[in-house]
């Protein structure tokens, strides 16, 4: 297998308390490699160290211990030069979760601009990311309005266009869905799964929504700073009663599999991770049901 | 809230709205600088049909303009009544009017000629003044589009080390978010009061007071959103002015050019009807 994308082993982070106060680790020991182009969802609860492990990636952390190495870069490095900052910045980008604070400028094509702007990008390609980042969104219609003018769901679009103008390898979502309505989060997660299927962009999507890390290829449990459980939508599905254990509930449809196993129904193995795999699984066993009684 | 506009700019379709931001600074700095040469009636009459033109070119409102004088009243009436009463001059038009004091003092009201043209006069170079200025700047001129146009024109300043970028980049970004502040007083505004704060009634010291409560969250919240923001750039690789392309560079066309040649006509224009000793040449 070729050279992961990213390559954590051992990774640690403490916050260091001031004036006094304690030490925080919020990362204790973290190991994982995720390849390029795939989606990954990272799952956890409130102060579970998530967000946390996200903000290594692209340095605005600096691990504390540990390795980490991202697109090539060793971020462990303490000398690692400007340049290479900003070349690990601009293959790597990061979404956050308030819309409001990310956009720059008072323009939603001069804040996309913002990003290849300051990656010395010359007219014309510049104009040429622009338009075509804006359009990877959805939001050509809207380059000349101002950001204050759009919902929750649009800016936060604006942001992933603005990270995709700097044309990035891989993208994170810092719980990139949190702050907006159910239309606003189902626009941002269609954006994300396009960019993963069609362009193949690597997606690190964190989150504490279970029915949106059903869409990943793989979720990572992120648990009192230590990896918990690493597996595909169905294995970490299966595994509620742990998950439940650490304040993360399943999606209603596999909460409704794992109770009828509970009562005694034989729904088998399946695909418990979308709606359709569940429904299968329930079909089945009215099959062998059907077949046994008759 | 989602009515607010930054500035005053009005967005039009005109030719004075088209004028590129650098050469609008300039012909600003250029028209303020010409209504101070102003001296005598045909000169102040060229200045006030330059103002006219300039307001119907613009396609702004009458209106508008209009409303933004009224905040001047005070300041007009002031200047005028000390014009009117403080100017000596030859030609005395109250001879006899005397306003008797306490014990025998007598005060004598004198107002020549000469005032009432000082005051008149003045009044039309404060009016004009704010008419050019608003009429070329703020309302047709996008806040950003001014920020860039100071961003260009400060450059020189550099050599000096001012930093002008950083300037610039503040500037955006408090324009940017000055809607986003103000959508979240009014939130705090409001929970305030679900909770029963009063903003509206008692004096100026108990409504400045009962200001306190929102001020201080708002003031944690745009610390926070600075935190944020700082890394949001961070992450899109921002590293100061060094190395920074533009997207929208500013070019000067013909059209600018000619606006300045023609405003430096004019100003020669109003040195030129200055000579004529029409009615009263100011001093």
């Amino acid at each position: 297998m070729a050279e992961p994308f990213i390559h954590a082993e051992n990774l640690a982070f403490t916050y260091k308390g001031s004036g006094g106060a304690e030490d925080i680790p919020a990362i204790k020991d973290i190991s994982l490699d995720i390849q390029k182009g795939e989606f990954v969802a990272i799952l956890g609860h409130n102060g579970s160290g998530k967000s946390t492990f996200a903000k290594l990636l692209n340095l605005i952390l600096e691990p504390t211990g540990g390795k980490l190495s991202v697109a090539g870069f060793d971020l462990c490095d303490k000398e690692l030069s400007e340049d290479d900052l900003i070349a690990l910045r601009r293959r790597v980008g990061m979404v956050f979760q308030n819309p409001d604070n990310q956009l720059v400028a008072t323009i939603v094509e001069d804040d996309v601009a913002f990003g290849p702007e300051n990656l010395g990008v010359p007219m014309p390609e510049l104009r040429e990311r622009v338009d075509n980042a804006l359009l990877e969104v959805g939001m050509s219609e809207y380059a000349m309005q101002e950001p204050h003018h759009l919902s929750g769901g649009q800016k936060q679009r604006v942001a992933i266009a603005g990270i995709l103008a700097m044309r990035p390898e891989c993208v994170i979502f810092d719980e990139a869905t949190a702050m907006l309505d159910p239309v606003g989060r189902k626009e941002v997660l269609d954006t994300i799964r396009r960019l993963n299927r069609e362009n193949g962009m690597t997606v690190i999507h964190i989150t504490h929504y279970m029915n949106e890390a059903a869409f990943a290829d793989r979720i990572i449990v992120i648990n009192d700073g230590s990896v918990l459980m690493d597996g595909t939508p169905d294995q970490i599905f299966a595994r509620r009663d742990e998950l439940r254990a650490v304040g993360l509930e399943v999606p209603q449809c596999a909460e409704l599999i794992h109770r009828l196993k509970e009562a005694g129904i034989p729904v088998g193995e399946g695909k418990i991770s979308s709606l359709e795999g569940c429904a299968q699984m329930i079909l089945q066993s009215f099959a062998k049901e059907g077949a046994s009684h008759g | 809230m989602k009515s607010i506009a930054f500035g005053q700019y009005y967005p039009a379709d005109s030719p004075v709205h088209k004028i590129d931001p650098r050469a609008k600074v300039i012909l600003t700095i250029l028209y303020i600088v010409c209504t101070f040469l102003c001296k005598n009636v045909l000169a102040f009459a060229a200045l006030l049909l330059s103002a006219i033109l300039l307001t119907s070119l613009s396609k702004i409102p009458l209106r508008m303009i209009l409303r933004s004088l009224r905040p001047l009243i005070v300041i007009l009436t002031f200047t005028s009544l000390i014009n009117v009463f403080m100017t000596k001059g030859e030609h005395l038009l109250t001879p006899n009017w005397q306003i008797p004091f306490w014990g025998g003092h007598v005060w004598h009201i004198k107002i020549y000629e000469e005032g009432l043209w000082n005051a008149l006069f003045m009044i039309l170079r404060i009016v004009v003044l704010l008419i050019g200025t608003s009429v070329l700047l703020s309302y047709t001129t996008t806040p950003i589009a001014l920020t860039d146009a100071l961003e260009r024109l400060m450059k020189p300043l550099k050599l000096i080390r001012v930093p002008v970028h950083d300037i610039a980049m503040m500037t955006t970004i408090a324009l940017r978010f000055i809607p986003t502040l103000m959508e979240e007083t009014q939130r705090i505004m409001n929970a305030q009061k679900a909770r029963g704060a009063d903003f509206t009634s008692g004096g100026l010291i108990r409504r400045a007071k009962s200001l306190l409560p929102v001020l201080i969250p708002l003031l944690v919240s745009a610390f926070n959103r600075a935190y944020e923001l700082a890394a949001a750039m961070e992450c899109r690789c921002y590293h100061g002015g060094k190395e920074k392309t533009k997207m929208k560079i500013l070019h000067l066309r013909f059209g600018d050019v000619l606006a300045v040649l023609l405003i430096v006509a004019f100003g020669v224009g109003i040195v030129f009807l200055n000579r004529f000793g029409f009615y009263y040449t100011m001093k």
